[in-house]
């Protein structure tokens, strides 16, 4: 027979898989932190060229392109080829280019990537007195830029 | 007075709201940890003070060579092979205790771990010691920009 007042449902008391997510955690954080290295590493892949050695990465419109760094900001050389691209190496037009900052570098870059988008090397020539940090974050910007990957490839000139 | 007809359900509402808040800093303190989680050796330390330079390079450090470029020193595969600050100023583009151990060693790739600060005369010497040594692959260590 059914009961007249049969009593509520007893809520569901959620409060024990609260304390062991929690419990799970205080667990799980000491061991991660302990284990982890938190300076996470990275590396770059450089080229290397000895100095003055132009190597040619690709048989499109741009024969070679060179980034310097000098006291007035970054000297973007390129040989750009004037005639038909299977006809005659060395058929070139010299360009160069001062760029005053990275982003500036970095557009004048995306202009010579959209003239030969399957050119993926550059030569990148820091300045003697540059430091380690500073050619790091030129690779960075010259590998990728705001409006997408430029040049991946850079090869170092070690001996200016 | 008990009531007759009404079962008090256990009060979990306060002690719930109080740990949720728990719950929550602990989950992002965990993704973020896993995010920047990296199953590499720590980095030895050659040098005091030692601190490589940030990059956005998402690619992961062979466990190759090591030649570790300080303000203080050139050391190959943790032993000293040279002072840094005679290497700055140095004529020669050659460093001969890098290329003996080199030639010792012949590794096929070395990774180069540079103080943030050296001087690139110094690690382009380094870098031109190894091409001379016939490395092949050269790599530059630096840190992540998505560490902690």
């Amino acid at each position: 027979m059914r009961r007249l007042f049969p009593p509520a449902p007893e809520p569901h008391d959620i409060r024990p898989t609260v304390l062991s997510v929690v419990a799970l955690m205080l667990l799980l954080l000491p061991l991660t932190l302990f284990s982890t290295s938190l300076d996470k590493r990275t590396s770059l892949p450089i080229g290397l060229t000895g100095g003055g050695g132009e190597r040619i990465a690709s048989d499109g419109p741009v024969e070679r392109l060179r980034v310097v760094r000098q006291d007035e900001g970054f000297v973007v050389k390129a040989a750009v080829r004037t005639t038909d691209i299977r006809a005659a190496a060395g058929e070139v037009e010299l360009r160069q280019v001062i760029a005053e900052d990275l982003t500036a570098l970095q557009r004048v870059l995306w202009r010579f990537k959209r003239m030969d988008p399957a050119r993926t090397e550059l030569t990148l020539v820091p300045a003697p007195r540059s430091t380690t940090a500073e050619v790091v974050r030129w690779m960075d910007a010259t590998r990728r830029g705001p409006d997408g990957e430029l040049y991946p490839r850079v090869v170092l000139e070690a001996s200016p | 007075m008990r009531r007759l007809f009404r079962h008090q359900a256990p009060s979990s509402g306060p002690a719930l709201a109080a740990l949720l808040p728990l719950v929550d800093i602990m989950t992002i303190l965990l993704v973020a940890i896993l995010r920047t989680w990296s199953s590499q050796p720590p980095l030895p330390t050659v040098e005091e003070g030692f601190a490589l330079p940030v990059s956005r390079s998402e690619g992961e450090p062979t466990l190759s060579l090591a030649i570790d470029v300080g303000m203080e020193g050139i050391y190959v595969d943790g032993f000293r092979a040279g002072s840094s600050a005679y290497w700055t100023q140095a004529e020669g583009l050659l460093i001969p205790e890098v290329l003996d151990a080199l030639h010792m060693a012949s590794p096929r790739r070395v990774r180069v771990r540079a103080h943030a600060d050296a001087p690139w005369t110094l690690v382009g010497k380094v870098l031109t010691t190894a091409q001379e040594a016939g490395v092949e692959d050269v790599e530059l260590v630096a840190v992540s920009q998505a560490s902690l």
